[in-house]
């Protein structure tokens, strides 16, 4: 399917539109950092929050260039968990295609929660159609908390992963806040992800709850996390091509 | 302390509106999960000495939000189950004994056993995948209902459910 690439001027200057199709297009919130590294980030279930803004601009004052795509807002999907399975892996796939045609340089993923299951559909479709070239300039994904698994888990059975975990083949680093359930199940999920052929590396982050740093509830510990957070981002991506070796 | 104790009577008079699953008839693998912790006190408890009651397993933080929402609910259960052979085992995840004695005020450690599960091999065991998740165990031992999720715990569907474990008087 073509992708035609639309400069919305209605918008402020750091906001562009990818054209899905006929009828539908993407909106990509820009913040524009002088490296050549570029993080697309795939939102959470809570939709582009304003938190997330204040993190992407942290993120881009550190040099970091970087554009989160408004993939719930293209379909019209409410922020909501159960949206999330709705996205559909070609409006991702789309994204990341637009991305490399338009941007030299490295390109990291990013996403949290339950957006990482649409992340990691659209990455593999990507990966089915990439040029080798493009496939390499890919250096990873960073993930949050993510929530990977077929529906809810019922009390009493293991919760099973999604298909798409155990054929993720890419550098993944994890950040896992311990206060979660997640927590617990951290090695489950990365063995999961190795099937694959995925390189793992989970980073535990310490005395906070997951969506640490885009709750209206946060302690003064999530608080602090979240000061912290772009910098451990940076470091995280820094790491990603040394992941496994 | 005037505070912690306000907070609580707030949470018994509101409403409240927790949209959990169904307590619901247990469905999943486990069938005699083995349950033994240390309380706060340090006292090992095992489930196994609970056989003959009806026991409430609760798997919960206090620093998640819906568990602290269902505390007071779980203790108005508690006392509606007064005269029966009812206990409620409140595991804690991997808290500190600091942490869960700042947090629950004296009615609640008197009504329910309050259970350290600090290396998280409890959850484990008892594949706990999200949190508050409970399970209420029958007379014999085994796992009869189960739910993930906050609930109120007093609301009489619940209290019904529960009260139909009980073994039946015989007649004389």
């Amino acid at each position: 399917m073509p992708v035609f690439f639309v400069v919305n001027t209605a918008w402020a200057e750091r906001n562009y539109d990818v054209l899905l199709d006929k009828k539908t297009s993407l909106t990509v919130q820009h913040y524009p950092g002088k490296t050549d590294v570029l993080l697309l980030w795939f939102p959470s279930e809570a939709g582009i929050t304003q938190d997330d803004v204040g993190l992407a601009k942290a993120l881009a004052r550190s040099g970091l260039d970087v554009h989160i795509a408004g993939t719930l807002d293209a379909r019209f999907l409410s922020a909501l968990k159960s949206s999330m399975e709705k996205i559909p892996a070609s409006d991702v796939a789309a994204t990341i295609t637009y991305i490399m045609k338009n941007h030299s340089g490295k390109v990291v993923l990013m996403s949290s929660e339950r957006g990482t299951v649409s992340t990691l559909r659209g990455l593999r479709l990507w990966q089915g159609k990439a040029s080798t070239a493009d496939k390499k300039r890919l250096q990873g994904l960073i993930m949050l908390s993510p929530n990977l698994y077929i529906g809810t888990p019922q009390p009493g059975k293991d919760a099973q992963y999604l298909p798409v975990v155990a054929h993720t083949r890419t550098s993944v680093y994890i950040f896992q806040p311990m206060l979660s359930p997640k927590y617990w199940w951290r090695e489950r999920l990365k063995k999961e992800l190795s099937k694959g052929g995925s390189q793992v590396k989970v980073e535990i982050l310490m005395g906070v709850r997951d969506r640490f740093y885009y709750r209206d509830d946060a302690s003064k510990r999530e608080l602090d996390k979240a000061d912290q957070y772009p910098q451990m981002l940076i470091k995280a991506i820094k790491s990603l091509s040394t992941i496994g070796k | 302390m005037i505070k912690r104790i306000l907070f609580f009577v707030f949470l018994t008079t509101v409403s409240l509106s927790l949209s959990a699953a169904e307590l619901s008839i247990y469905q999943g693998d486990l069938k005699q999960p083995v349950l033994k912790l240390k309380d706060l006190n340090g006292k090992t408890r095992d489930l196994r000495d609970y056989r003959g009651q009806v026991v409430m397993v609760n798997f919960w933080a206090s620093w998640c939000p819906p568990c602290r929402v269902e505390m007071p609910s779980m203790y108005r259960l508690k006392q509606k189950m007064k005269g029966k052979p009812f206990t409620i085992l409140a595991v804690n995840m991997a808290e500190t004994k600091l942490e869960v004695n700042a947090f629950l005020p004296p009615q609640l450690k008197k009504s329910f056993v309050v259970l350290m599960d600090s290396d998280g091999k409890a959850l484990r065991a008892w594949k706990v995948y999200a949190f508050p998740t409970s399970y209420i165990i029958g007379p014999q031992g085994k796992i009869r209902l189960a739910l993930y999720g906050a609930a109120e715990w007093d609301d009489a569907t619940i209290v019904k459910k529960i009260n139909a474990l009980f073994p039946k008087k015989k007649m004389k």
